[in-house]
């Protein structure tokens, strides 16, 4: 964690960490002369009756104060600027690199996952170190200073910190010990009870179809009611650190009074010195609690520094090649190609054979070819790896055995640059950004012109609903493009991906959410525009596909079958079977 | 010196970090309150049922309270009359009387805290409870009008404020009233010429606090505005982030990002500058009052003026700051009130809603034979925008109803209104010649199975999932149920069977089994109607043949609804109803739609036609 720190601390962002403590030192040692003054007001103004020493002492407290409060001032500058600097730094370096990363290692980390540690772990982590600056200097030399000047006051009376100070630190200790685990109960509680309503949000319409709601009811009940009793239970923990503290200070005041009574009847303690005692331990007190919220600060940014480093220790697996060349042609070739997500780096880890992996892998041994300018289909069930095979293609990933080829070159031995305008992928969640319809769109292509726009828009079957906006091309386009249906999106995200106009152009089930019509009607207008380029569709309706020159036949990671629709009704089982079950027996007979 | 941690402060574990200047609180914008008085006597009403502990509560407060302001002024005497009078008896007695009397507040101050920390609880636990309860028996239309994560934001952050603001503020009030009270009345008695300096300082700390924080406002706004840009930035960004490298927009987007982020860090540190000044500076008007009193004090001990000695110096100091701290303390809690207040609105706002009702006199159990009509039904989400309009189907009992057309044609409003969860706008629908509107919403649904496209399975064991269909179901009908859906042979081959735990949506199973575990749970709840929403995307083929069989099982002797994708679905059917812009526009069976050369032909040919299937 504090390595995180210190690679980040950078620049001016250095002075501002090394003024903040030098600052709290000033405004602890003036916050540490005040006692001892008033004391000496009463004991040698007051007593002897001398006016001008009061004022004079008094002019000495305010000028004190006033040094103080630069100080602190200063002290909580320098911390947050240091705090924000370091932040941005290293906010700045986390999300480069979260870019760096290939789509692999942004599904083993997750995609929410990755958020908040750009957002909260980072805060995390500047607040962590402004309280690491400030309070962290603050509170030891607080605790020190406060007990030197105890001591040089009265040492005698000062044995009564000694007495004291640790039965407070054992009740912190033991207060802290046992509420930690508690609160963690505390969450998994908490957990419990949003997971319930999770549920029935999301499963509203099974709920009330059963009408469960009764049911649904007394199960929140349970958790519900167990929540709310383990936070009780913590809090009464916690809770028990204010009095237990409140009361050995206060036993304190009165073992300095009587103790310093005492003194003073006999002669040897002055009067003003009690009261002076008496601050001072309100100041080493203080200073404990703080310690103790401080540390606790400092654990919870611990867990927060440990889940950013793991990111940056995580390094992407598709890399840049140094010397990349540059394919000729798009004609895109699988050699003996096996994949499966988390097979390889797994398998590494364990240092067992990558025979071991085969059975999760997600594609294997796939060996294809597929010429440009073609129009290839592919279809198989939900998981067998059809949208796999098309991120190879693009290399979001790289296989774990075998090659994949465009043009003749290795797909690891394009620049990322040149691969782009090879292969584009339209995925079926389609994703707009925060900005205006024109700014998507023109994503791949950025000097394209209206009418090329209104072409590829028209050609995606997305003229229409584009007409009926108001602000048409300049419409605004709200985070993630929320403000369109998903009909909608899909048509977009065709169209920007036309604009762009990669040589091999993969629709990714893009038109899940388009109707079938529409989606005849979009298919039909593409392929009359795209030309020499490559299309290929992946599909879940066999109607989608049907009229490819080739289509291939995907079961479980393997290529079961490739040809024409024709010829795959009478040579493949699988494809006749998922014909029969969407287009019934008459496809057999025609 | 609140703001550094004072003996008083409360540990904060696992709460939200305590980071940030002092001052901040004056900072936070001000949250939108639409009705403070009514949403206060709800809390209150709320807390009523503990009025009892919370008054044993109350008097706990006021009496620590108490022994802290005899405390303090004890400290003064005994400095005042024993040590100067050199009496080494009363000290001792004194000083015995003071630890009693500390001892006595200190349990005093946890047995409150206690009270105070359960009823917070229990009454969070309350309003969870509502909230949960109500939202379980909302209409539809709440759900498909609000987002998730905003209920979950007002059963989450908003009940959490509320519990918050109640284990503080109520015994933080009456204990800060009572102190600034009880110090004011011991100051008044001590010296009335020290208090009235007490009196022109402390009012004058906090003019300058909330005159700086107003100036400070717009520094604080910048910084949650470009925090809030920086956020939407990153998450935008990152979850599309395989978009983006489809287009190499890489480079640009880090550019952009850190762009965002130099002028996030600009504005904050800015903001938390303005904040670190703001907080010493109130700090030091308040010491300086301090000081005033102390050489005011000083002056007028020496002077022998209005009997005031060391001693009540001492005590007035020591009441100084019990009665400043408290005052700054009341204006912080009026912020945790209204933030406490506005988040009670939104949780009320919710427990408030409508929920679903039942005409007066709806029959409360039905036994449907399975006749079904809908006559002239005519609906709309919102005013003007028709989505149903004079849609007539008819069902005799144990037919098979097939409902086609493209997306948005209206196909799942009509499973919504077969399904009570929306009312129809116009015409009726009449199950056995009855009236929709006279069954009650249970038992129509009890009358009713639905199978949705997307599966639906609780964090929950196989069996209590399966069960849910009939709660009275036996564990022998349950696995009959599982038998006839053809889906206890994957149930049987799990290491726990039917006790298997299904965590998060059944994301241990694959997607062919979900669906034959929901179709177990029609199965199980025996009723007449079936509504089915047929899947779009296909399981793997040999689980595809397996849901069909069961589905074939589950709609035998049911009047089934069925929204069909596949075309052995529809063409199997006894009829087909084919919508398009809300309106029914075509009925009959496959070969008489094919034959009537309309709507319907054109949609086949273009899904199905290029197969080179005949079409006759």
């Amino acid at each position: 964690m504090i390595q995180l720190i210190r690679e980040n601390l950078k620049g001016k962002a250095i002075w501002g960490a090394v003024l903040a403590p030098l600052c709290m030192i000033v405004e602890v040692f003036m916050d540490l002369q005040q006692p001892t003054l008033m004391s000496n007001i009463i004991d040698i103004g007051v007593s002897s009756g001398d006016l001008n020493y009061v004022l004079n002492t008094g002019l000495r407290m305010l000028i004190y104060a006033v040094i103080g409060i630069g100080g602190g001032a200063g002290s909580a500058i320098a911390a947050n600027f240091a705090g924000f600097r370091m932040a941005e730094r290293l906010r700045s370096k986390l999300f480069a690199h979260v870019f760096t990363l290939s789509a692999a290692e942004v599904d083993k980390l997750e995609t929410s996952s990755l958020i908040t540690r750009l957002t909260n772990d980072v805060t995390q982590m500047q607040e962590m170190l402004v309280q690491l600056l400030r309070f962290m200097t603050r509170g030891p030399f607080m605790f020190i200073g406060g007990i030197i000047m105890a001591f040089l006051l009265s040492p005698k009376l000062a044995l009564i910190l000694v007495a004291a100070l640790p039965v407070i630190l054992v009740f912190v200790l033991l207060i802290i010990n046992k509420a930690i685990p508690l609160y963690t109960t505390v969450q998994q509680r908490m957990d419990g009870v949003n997971t319930s309503m999770r549920e029935t949000l999301l499963g509203i319409r099974v709920v009330k179809s059963f009408t469960l709601e009764e049911r649904q009811s007394e199960r929140f009940e349970a958790v519900n009611t167990a929540y709310a009793e383990t936070n009780i239970k913590a809090q009464k923990t916690t809770f028990l650190m204010t009095p237990i503290n409140t009361l050995v200070m206060n036993l304190c005041v009165v073992a300095v009074l009587w103790f310093g009574g005492n003194m003073q009847i006999n002669g040897s303690l002055r009067m003003g010195l009690i009261i002076a005692f008496v601050n001072y331990m309100v100041q080493i007190t203080g200073s404990i609690m703080m310690l103790v919220n401080a540390s606790m600060g400092i654990a919870r940014a611990r867990v927060s520094a440990e889940r950013i480093i793991s990111v940056f220790k995580t390094s992407p697996s598709v890399t840049e090649t140094a010397t990349p060349k540059a394919p000729a042609t798009a004609d895109i070739e699988f050699d003996d190609v096996t994949f499966s997500y988390y097979g390889r780096r797994d398998a590494a880890l364990k240092g067992t054979t990558s025979a071991n992996s085969d059975s999760e892998a997600v594609l294997k041994n796939i060996t294809l070819k597929i010429g440009q300018g073609k129009k290839v289909g592919i279809i198989g069930a939900t998981g067998c790896g059809k949208s796999t095979l098309a991120a190879l293609m693009a290399r979001l990933y790289d296989p774990d055995r075998g090659t994949v080829r465009i043009g003749g070159v290795d797909v690891r031995e394009i620049s990322s640059e040149a691969l782009r305008k090879k292969v584009g992928i339209v995925f079926q969640e389609s994703l707009l950004f925060s900005g205006s319809i024109a700014e998507n769109l023109r994503f791949g292509a950025e000097y394209a012109e209206e009418s090329e726009l209104s072409a590829a828009s028209e050609a995606a079957q997305a003229g229409e609903f584009l007409r009926s906006l108001s602000d048409g091309y300049n419409a605004e386009v709200a985070q993630r493009g929320r403000n369109f249906s998903g009909g909608q999106k899909q048509r977009l995200s065709i169209a920007r991906s036309l604009l762009h106009n990669p040589e091999v152009l993969i629709l990714d089930d893009s038109t899940s959410a388009v109707d079938a019509i529409t989606d005849a009607k979009l298919r039909e207008a593409i392929s009359k525009r795209r030309g020499g380029q490559t299309l290929v569709i992946i599909a879940q309706r066999i109607g989608s596909i049907i009229d490819c020159d080739e289509i291939i036949v995907m079961d479980s990671g393997k290529i079961t079958d490739t040809g024409s629709h024709k010829e795959l009704l009478e040579k493949s089982e699988l494809y006749r079977a998922i014909a029969v079950s969407q287009l019934g027996e008459e496809v057999l007979t025609r | 010196m609140n703001e550094k941690g004072s003996v008083n402060a409360v540990p904060n574990f696992g709460g939200p970090g305590r980071g940030g200047g002092p001052g901040r609180i004056y900072m936070q914008p001000k949250p939108k309150i639409r009705d403070a008085r009514g949403t206060l006597k709800r809390i209150v009403g709320y807390l009523m049922k503990s009025r009892v502990v919370m008054c044993f509560a109350a008097l706990c407060a006021v009496l620590s309270t108490v022994i802290t302001i005899a405390g303090t002024r004890l400290n003064g005497y005994i400095v005042d009359t024993f040590i100067a009078d050199k009496n080494v008896r009363m000290l001792a007695a004194v000083c015995l009387c003071m630890a009693g009397m500390y001892i006595i507040s200190v349990i005093a101050v946890y047995v409150q805290n206690v009270i105070m920390i359960r009823v917070a609880q229990d009454t969070s636990k309350t309003l969870r409870r509502d909230l949960y309860n109500r939202i379980l028996r909302l209409p539809l239309k709440y759900f498909d009008t609000n987002s998730s994560g905003d209920i979950m934001s007002r059963l989450v952050n908003d009940v959490d404020n509320i519990n918050t603001a109640m284990a503080q503020t109520v015994v933080q009030l009456i204990t800060n009233i009572v102190s600034v009270t009880g110090m004011l009345i011991a100051m008044l008695l001590l010296s009335p010429v020290l208090t009235l300096v007490t009196l022109v300082t402390t009012p004058s700390v906090f003019f300058m606090t909330k005159f700086m924080a107003k100036k400070a406002q717009p520094f604080f706004v910048s910084q949650q505005r470009e925090l809030g840009k920086l956020n939407g930035h990153v998450e935008e960004m990152v979850s599309g982030q395989k978009v983006l490298r489809m287009f190499g927009r890489e480079k640009r987007v880090t550019e952009e990002f850190d762009a965002i982020n130099r002028r996030y860090a600009s504005n904050a540190i800015k903001a938390q500058c303005v904040s670190s000044v703001i907080g010493p500076i109130s700090n030091m008007i308040n010491n300086i009052g301090y000081l005033i009193v102390a050489v005011l004090g000083g002056i007028c001990v020496i002077r022998g003026f209005g009997g005031i000695t060391v001693g009540v110096v001492f005590s007035f100091l020591l009441y100084m700051k019990n009665f400043t701290n408290p005052i700054n303390q009341i204006l912080q809690l009026a912020n945790t009130l209204q933030l406490a207040i506005a988040s009670a609105e939104r949780v009320f706002e919710a427990i408030d809603e409508k929920p679903e009702t039942d005409a007066d006199g709806a029959a409360e159990t039905v036994n449907l034979g399975g006749d079904i009509q809908l006559n002239n039904i005519d609906f709309y989400y919102v005013e003007g925008k028709p989505v149903l309009h004079n849609a007539t189907i008819t069902a005799s009992p144990g037919q098979t109803i097939a409902i086609v057309g493209p997306t948005g044609a209206g196909k799942t409003t009509i499973i919504s209104l077969l399904t009570g969860f929306y009312d129809p706008g116009g015409g009726e629908i009449l199950l056995d010649g009855v009236s929709s509107a006279k069954i009650s919403r249970k038992a129509l649904r009890r009358s009713i199975s639905l199978v949705l496209q997307d599966t639906f399975l609780f964090s929950d064991t196989i069996r209590e999932n399966i069960r849910y269909g009939r709660i009275d179901a036996s564990n022998l009908d349950v696995e009959q149920a599982a038998r006839r859906a053809h889906a206890h042979e994957f149930i049987m081959q799990l290491p726990k069977g039917y006790d298997t735990i299904l965590a998060d949506n059944g994301q241990n199973l694959s997607q062919g089994q979900r669906q034959l575990l929901n179709i177990s749970r029609a199965v199980i709840s025996q009723a007449a109607v079936l509504i089915l929403d047929e899947a779009t995307s296909s399981v793997d083929t040999r689980t595809e043949v397996v849901i069909q069989e069961a589905l074939l099982e589950l709609m035998r002797g049911k009047t089934s609804f069925v929204i069909a994708h596949r075309l052995s679905t529809i063409k199997n059917a006894d009829k087909i109803v084919v919508i398009d812009g809300g309106r029914v526009i075509e009925q009959g069976t496959h070969s008489e739609l094919l034959s009537a050369d309309g709507f319907y032909a054109k949609m086949y040919a273009s899904q199905f036609g290029n197969a080179g299937i005949a079409i006759d």
